[in-house]
């Protein structure tokens, strides 16, 4: 299988008044065709700073500092903007976190496909018309649907909609980040059921953003799991929810109810994640870890693979 | 002993009238529902966005008034009670909102906001504050009393609301989607507090959610809820177990499950197109 | 409750702390502070010399005709031998009590009737919202002389109840509007839940939500009654008993002095835009740090 997405050692942070935010330190990993990525950690993590990264769609006070983002072959951090506006509509494309609630109330939903597809593609708005309404099937949103506005469609179909504006330009690689989590069970099963085929059905490369680790679990071949800016753990789904290694890994597990199984109590990672301007020397994991050692305290452990295709920053398991 | 009895509960929203249009129309936000909550106990309320749960939960609080049915707490019928009649019993019953972001005043300090229960019934005491604040586990208290919501995380103010709700003792108490705007690592601190305190203060609880692994790690029994009528209720094992009511089925079988062996077959209650 | 109070002091504190950082606020403060110096040294000038100086009836005998700055006056004399400087000072005087008292009421006013309003809606909102709309759509110049005709006379308090009484419905609309949406939020829910009372609610959990709101359009009605105030005199609805900045201009144009006598002319133009501004500055300064949320952000 090639490697369609690489990134090594990437560093990004942002500038703020009172200092450096380190949202996205020392992060690798790899996809290979076809595979389906979760991105899984708590509420300010770095996922979507991550996802940003890739895209390159960083604010102002936002900068890459060191590592490379290798695409198609391609490393794409040394790329100017308009080099990246081609790579970001024919390569990659994003699902934005609480996108659906950023459509236009003004426009209908089809319209703002249409004008999305002309303003990059050089063809004709009869044909980009037609496009959505191949997609709208796709996504399974009824056509008719086009020429609604968005307070007409309930928030699962708005989900749809932007899914479509995703995949408009058939992308070889697409971020969702966080698809889902505004909407209620039955349609969040929905969607990442759509998703899914998708995916499969198109033979996209995909990096799924949650914080709901069930949900990935169904959805992706492999997991990341993010701490405070960090890759601690990377591996496929069954080695990771057969044998994690990482504690906070092993604390997110049991940490959340499920209604399969026996009902086991829920064990909550104790204390709070930290503050990224300022994250702990050593093991950013350090002040909530029970199997923290003093090497923990000053040493940075290093994202290695300790099995074959099981990646880990930890110093006790290795 | 039953604290809470609900007999034919219901609700209608008044939807805005066509231009033309003589009758008017209503939506049945909450539709004929009957249930009952032993002393003690945690119901679940459980269905998808839009069904009802938080209109439920707002008239057992008589944040809105029934249109009709009779809600009994503790034997006495609160259903027609009007807003000045309504001041006593605010003490007995309480509620948890959705969102932790909203639900307390930015402007009020953590003191203020649990002040007013207390200065509302005539019991202000500051000892009483100090005591629910651990409780919740915001230790030391007066590391917590005099800081704003915005100084506080999404799991914290959450523990704030907890506090204002029962710093008054109420005996029952209604929380609304109360851990659905957390993080996962944040919630399962949350759902243990939950459970912690009912047991020590003997609380009576309808726990309103959608997420059914949720229901059933935190509750007695389960109401499912659909288009405004209670479908099913029974103990929340057997219901999540063996569900009865195609719609329940439905639910369960959108649950995702954290094992990426476990394959779940989806029962669809729509049509795929939509 | 010592705790409570230290609390609250250093909630003060922090306050002056964003005051200081803001340029805005700061720029403001000191135009100000320039002319309340002014507003203060009034009666000091007039003691110099209170025959010449006192603005509404002190006349130089000496000077005949308009003549431009000297020593003796430092911004010149008007047609008949009066100071202007001494008039500017008044000015200054009428200026800010006016404006501050017009934009303290109407503030206060408007930011009632609005909470009531938005807060307990139906009846109270239709009707008043109904007496807003009415008052706004009376003119003003009309109705001061009508009331002006009632009273037998024309004085700044009369001015002073008439801009009140038409300021108010601009803010008691805006923080109406911005009791409704406050109304329905989960925190007003909740304190209903928590058994506090109508009266407290508005007191206590909107009226200090609607509060920066309130306190920039005061800043606003600061501005908006010195230039009303300034056109009502220049078109000559002042009060004749006393001197203002609308007044000198009026007297420079019904003289014909405006093209012969800048030094007439332009201090009261410019005191007026500037002293408006500055308020206008402390408004925006303020409207940069209304919310507490917004500031952590
Ligand atoms: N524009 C910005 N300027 C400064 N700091 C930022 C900015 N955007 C994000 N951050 C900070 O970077 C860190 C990572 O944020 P990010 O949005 O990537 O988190 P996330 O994992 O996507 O969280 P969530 O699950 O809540 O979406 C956080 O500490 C956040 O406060
Ligand atoms: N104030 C209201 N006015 C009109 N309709 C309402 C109001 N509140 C809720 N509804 C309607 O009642 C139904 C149930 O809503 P709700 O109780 O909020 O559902 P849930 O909490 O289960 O998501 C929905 O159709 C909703 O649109
Ligand atoms: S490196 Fe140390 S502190 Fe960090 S996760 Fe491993 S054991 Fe815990
Ligand atoms: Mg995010
Ligand atoms: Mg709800």
């Amino acid at each position: 299988m090639d490697t369609v997405l690489e990134i090594k050692n990437l560093g990004m942070s942002y500038d703020t008044t009172e200092g450096s935010v380190s949202a996205v330190d020392n992060v690798s990993f790899r996809i290979m065709n076809g595979e389906a990525m979760g991105l899984v950690g708590e509420s300010g993590c770095g996922k979507t700073s991550l996802g940003m990264c890739i895209m390159k769609l960083l604010p102002e006070n936002a900068k890459i500092t060191n590592g490379e983002i290798i695409f198609d072959g391609e490393d794409i951090v040394p790329k100017t903007e308009d080099e990246m506006r081609m790579i970001r509509w024919k390569g990659v494309s994003m699902i934005f976190q609480a996108a659906m609630n950023a459509l236009n109330p003004v426009y209908k939903v089809g319209d703002q496909i249409i004008e999305a597809i002309v303003a990059h593609e050089n063809i004709k708005k009869e044909e980009a018309r037609e496009k959505v309404r191949e997609l709208y099937k796709l996504v399974g949103l009824s056509p008719e649907r086009m020429e609604n506005y968005p307070h007409e469609y309930s928030g699962g179909m708005r989900q749809r909609a932007i899914i479509a504006m995703a995949l408009a330009c058939d992308p070889k690689f697409i971020i969702a980040d966080e698809p889902t989590t505004a909407l209620d069970v039955i349609v969040q099963d929905e969607i990442i059921d759509e998703i899914k085929n998708i995916q499969k059905k198109l033979n996209m490369i995909m990096m799924y953003i949650s914080h709901d680790i069930s949900v990935i679990a169904e959805t992706c071949d492999k997991i990341g799991v993010m701490y405070a800016g960090n890759f601690i753990e990377y591996a496929d789904t069954f080695a990771l929810f057969d044998n994690p290694l990482h504690p906070y890994t092993k604390a997110l597990m049991s940490s959340f109810p499920s209604i399969e199984g026996p009902k086991k109590e829920l064990k909550p990672v104790p204390g709070e994640p930290p503050n990224l301007l300022n994250p702990p020397r050593g093991c950013r994991f350090y002040p909530r870890c029970s199997y923290a050692e003093e090497i923990c305290r000053n040493e940075r452990p290093e994202f290695i693979e300790s099995e074959s295709g099981h990646f880990l920053a930890c110093h006790r398991v290795i | 002993m039953e604290m809470l009895n609900i007999e034919h509960l219901t609700k209608l929203f008044p939807l805005k009238k066509k231009l033309f249009s003589r009758d008017q129309q209503y939506v049945h936000a909450v539709d004929d529902i009957s249930f009952k909550i032993e002393k003690g106990k945690i119901l679940g309320l459980v269905g998808e966005s839009g069904c009802g749960k938080t209109t439920t939960a707002k008239l057992l609080v008589r944040l809105l008034k029934p249109t009709s049915g009779k809600i009994y707490i503790g034997g006495e019928d609160i259903a027609g009670l009007k807003e000045e009649n309504l001041k006593k019993f605010r003490k007995n019953i309480q509620m948890i909102f959705q969102d932790p972001y909203e639900s307390l005043n930015p402007r009020l300090t953590i003191h203020s906001t649990i002040a007013e229960p207390l200065i509302a019934q005539g019991l202000y005491n500051l000892e009483k504050i100090h005591d629910a604040l651990e409780v919740v586990g915001l230790k030391p208290p007066e590391g917590f009393l005099y800081r704003y919501p915005h100084e506080l995380s999404g799991g914290q103010r959450q523990r704030v609301a907890i506090a204002r709700a029962l710093v008054i003792d109420p005996i029952f108490v209604v929380a609304d989607e109360p851990t659905s705007m957390l993080d996962v690592s944040i919630r399962a601190g949350v759902l243990n507090l939950m459970l912690a305190l009912r047991k020590s203060f003997d609380l009576t609880v309808l726990f309103v959610t959608h997420d059914l692994a949720v229901a059933r790690y935190m509750c007695d029994d389960i109401a499912v809820m659909h288009n405004g009528k209670i479908v099913e209720t029974g103990n929340a094992e057997e219901v999540i177990r063996n569900p009865k009511h195609s719609y329940t089925k439905a639910l369960l079988s959108a649950v995702p499950i954290p094992d990426p062996r476990a394959k779940r077959e989806r029962i669809r209650i729509r049509g795929k197109v939509v | 409750m010592k705790k409570i109070e230290n609390k609250k002091a250093s909630q003060i504190r922090q306050i002056w702390a964003l005051v200081r950082k803001s340029t805005f606020i700061k720029l403001g403060v000191s135009i100000m502070i320039l002319f309340g110096i002014m507003a203060v040294f009034s009666p000091i000038w007039i003691h110099i010399n209170p025959e010449v100086y006192d603005p509404i009836i002190g006349a130089d005998p000496n000077v005949h005709g308009s003549v431009g700055p000297s020593l003796q006056h430092p911004l010149g004399t008007d047609d008949i031998g009066k100071d202007l400087f001494s008039q500017l000072l008044r000015g200054s005087q009428v200026a800010f009590m006016l404006g501050m008292m017009v934009s303290v009421f109407s503030t206060i006013i408007g930011a009632a009737i609005g909470l009531i309003a938005g807060y307990y809606g139906k009846i109270w909102d239709t009707l008043l919202m109904r007496l807003a709309d009415i008052i706004l759509t009376l003119p003003r110049l009309p109705l001061l002389i009508v009331i002006s005709g009632i009273f037998g006379t024309q004085s700044n308090w009369i001015i002073l109840l008439i801009l009140s009484l038409t300021f108010w419905p601009i803010i008691s609309r805006v923080i109406r509007a911005q009791t409704l949406s406050l109304r329905e939020r989960p925190f007003i829910e909740s304190a209903r839940v928590s058994g506090v009372g109508n009266t407290r609610i508005i007191v206590k959990h909107l009226a200090p939500n609607v509060l920066p709101i309130a306190f920039y359009y005061l800043t606003v009605t600061v501005t908006g009654a010195i230039l009303v105030e300034a056109g009502l005199s220049f078109l000559g609805f002042g009060d004749p008993s006393n001197m203002s900045w609308g007044m000198m201009l009026q007297w420079c144009f019904v003289k014909g002095y405006v093209f012969k006598a800048p030094y007439w002319m332009i201090p009261p133009g410019l005191c007026i835009s500037l002293l408006a501004f500055s308020f206008y500055l402390i408004g925006v300064g303020l409207e940069e740090m209304v919310n507490p949320r917004l500031k952590k952000r």
